[in-house]
């Protein structure tokens, strides 16, 4: 589904050029379970912007279904991300004024599908993630556990077929990141492609496909004997 | 995202910082309603002073002695001519059959006295015309007398305010007053009516023409006042005028016609265009609150920069997050304009009743400047901040650095 081809990503940092990925490969099958590990400014998460659209690589090809992206103005590169990736990240970013049901009505606005429609999607999505009775909460006052929840709905409610999620335990307490895991494999169980980046080599270690960075490149990639 | 998607989110926000949006609010409310009350203000001086001319009467022509042409430059106010005008004249005039009548006109100031009061007014000399002419009314006594115009009676008719100086409310028609050195009997006052432009009526004392003449030793006339038949017929007596000055002056017709209705469109064009100063003046201060509005939406841009990274994460293109913050300023101006405006409005009749003597009236355009200058702030100082916004990068906003 996805094929990186030698990608470079480089920043200013004041006099110096850093090289943040490095000559980078990578091929991602439909439907794979894959952690990108390792330290801090490996480059693993310039790797999950790339792939989600949010940064440009410097050079390189990046091909999404056979389609170049690299190329693309700043409005389809939008359309993009609406249409074919969901973001969870380690912050949750929910928008604090706004309730869960608000929150997940969010994509939708921004796809533009009409207000009757959109009651009975958000409806589902926070059943499926067991927040029916939390539609009307603030996230201030929900638990870290359930602020993420109400992301990932937030991710997903318009099924895309990949899923991005930078240190998605990261916030979380051991309890809640355990429910958390099991809740993105069952994503995947249902055929979403999911990439998490990770420091937690626990979480790591579930996935079916581990990747190791460092220095912008990928050292090790590694194939769970158990999937 | 659909419109009323984008009008929702933006009241969130706005609604999200309660202070904020209500300090904005009063900024453009001050502004856009002191547009209203000034531009009012304005409007009402107009129609002072133009409805004060129209209280001269109506339909009336001001002849002049001398031309432009003949006082080198300036316009004839005290000009000099070939020719005097005369009583004759004035006369011949009123021959016309598109001229209701003439007044003659000798203005000149000299002391009066009664007891040991004195003081200088003005006198005008002129005839029994001069009543209808300038819709005067008397109060007490009768006005000029009108059989002989050429008599030099040495009478005199009161302005309201001159009479209630000299002789506080007594009535004294009848009774003698001094007029520089001569002695003349009262036999009229004027009723009070409101100042009117020109000459105060109020603060002078009438008499008859050539006793007037006699009295400042000046056979020339000042002017004549001509009333004409009705509106349509000014422009024909106009000409008629000229003629028969002509006629009169020997070939040359050394006169100035103004008329009434030209003194008033002038004065309306002065008072237009000092309403449209004071508005604009009072647009200053929608500046202040545009700057203000643009100041808060930056803060609200720095603020708020995770959430325009999700934005744009979640797949909003540029132009939306530029709508979305130009629509939270467009409508804080907006509501802010709306709110003025009836502040604005429900002043007027308020400052009405407060300040009677002088009626303010909202000039209808005024209401749709001020609405459409609010929207204008709105968009100019809203669109620096949401294009801010929008070329945020996603990775540094999402980071919220």
């Amino acid at each position: 589904m996805i094929s990186l081809h030698d990608i470079c990503r480089e920043f200013q940092v004041g006099d110096e050029r850093v090289r943040a990925l490095d000559h980078l490969s990578i091929q991602i099958d439909r439907g794979e379970y894959m952690s990108i590990m390792g330290a801090s400014g490996s480059g693993k998460s310039t790797l999950l912007n790339i792939l989600g659209l949010l940064d440009m690589p410097s050079s390189g090809s990046y091909r999404f279904e056979e389609k170049e992206l690299t190329r693309l103005d700043e409005e389809e590169c939008a359309a993009f991300r609406r249409e074919k990736i969901g973001f969870i990240f380690q912050s949750f970013h929910l928008i604090p004024r706004l309730s869960a049901y608000g929150n997940l009505e969010l994509p939708l606005m921004l796809k533009g599908i009409p207000p009757h429609e959109r009651r009975e999607m958000i409806v589902k999505a926070l059943g499926d993630l067991g927040l029916s009775n939390r539609a009307n909460h603030l996230p201030k006052e929900l638990s870290g556990g359930q602020q993420q929840r109400v992301a990932i709905a937030r991710a997903m409610i318009l099924k895309p077929p990949l899923l991005l999620a930078d240190e998605p335990t990261g916030n979380l307490d051991t309890h809640s990141g355990r429910e958390m895991i099991e809740i993105l494999e069952s994503l995947g169980e249902q055929g979403v492609t999911l990439l998490i980046v990770t420091h937690d080599p626990q979480l790591g270690r579930r996935a079916r496909r581990q990747i190791l960075m460092r220095d912008g490149q990928i050292i090790g990639d590694t194939r769970s004997v158990l999937a | 995202m659909r419109i009323d998607d984008v009008v929702r989110f933006s009241i969130k926000s706005l609604s999200a910082y309660p202070a904020r949006t209500a300090l904005i609010l009063l900024a453009m409310v001050i502004s856009i309603a002191s547009v209203i009350i000034l531009t009012s203000l304005g409007e009402g001086a107009r129609l002072y002073v133009t409805g004060q001319f129209r209280s001269l009467g109506s339909h009336l022509l001001f002849v002049l002695p001398g031309r432009t042409e003949t006082t080198g430059g300036l316009p004839p106010i005290f000009g000099t001519a070939p020719h005097d005008l005369t009583i004759d004249d004035s006369i011949a005039l009123a021959h016309s059959v598109l001229i209701e009548r003439t007044a003659p006109i000798v203005i000149g100031a000299a002391d009066v006295s009664y007891g040991s009061k004195e003081r200088e007014v003005t006198v005008i000399g002129s005839s029994h015309n001069l009543k209808s002419v300038f819709e005067l009314k008397v109060a007490k006594g009768r006005f000029l007398p009108d059989d002989d115009i050429y008599r030099s009676d040495r009478v005199c008719v009161l302005g309201e305010k001159l009479h209630k100086e000299l002789f506080g409310h007594r009535d004294v028609v009848g009774e003698w007053v001094r007029i520089g050195n001569y002695r003349f009997r009262i036999i009229g006052i004027l009723a009070p009516r409101g100042a009117s432009v020109g000459i105060d009526m109020s603060d002078a004392v009438m008499i008859p023409t050539p006793t007037a003449q006699m009295l400042f030793d000046r056979p020339a006339l000042f002017r004549i006042i001509v009333k004409a038949k009705n509106k349509q017929a000014l422009p024909r007596a106009e000409q008629e005028i000229l003629d028969t000055i002509r006629i009169r002056h020997g070939g040359e017709a050394d006169i100035t016609i103004i008329r009434q209705d030209a003194m008033i469109s002038t004065f309306d064009n002065i008072l237009k265009t000092l309403t449209w100063a004071v508005g604009a003046i009072a647009a200053i201060s929608l500046i202040v609150a545009g700057i203000l509005i643009m100041n808060v939406m930056m803060v609200a841009v720095s603020q708020r920069k995770s959430e325009i990274g999700l934005l744009k994460a979640l797949g909003a293109p540029t132009h939306q997050v530029m709508r979305i913050f130009l629509s939270e300023a467009l409508m804080l101006s907006l509501s802010g304009g709306v709110l003025g405006l009836i502040f604005g409005l429900a002043s007027v009749p308020l400052i009405n009743y407060l300040i009677p003597d002088f009626v303010l009236q909202t000039p209808v355009w005024s209401i749709f400047a001020a609405l459409a200058t609010a929207i204008a702030t709105g968009l100019i100082f809203g669109s620096i901040p949401a294009l801010k916004a929008a070329r945020l990068n996603p990775v540094t906003a999402l980071s919220g650095k």
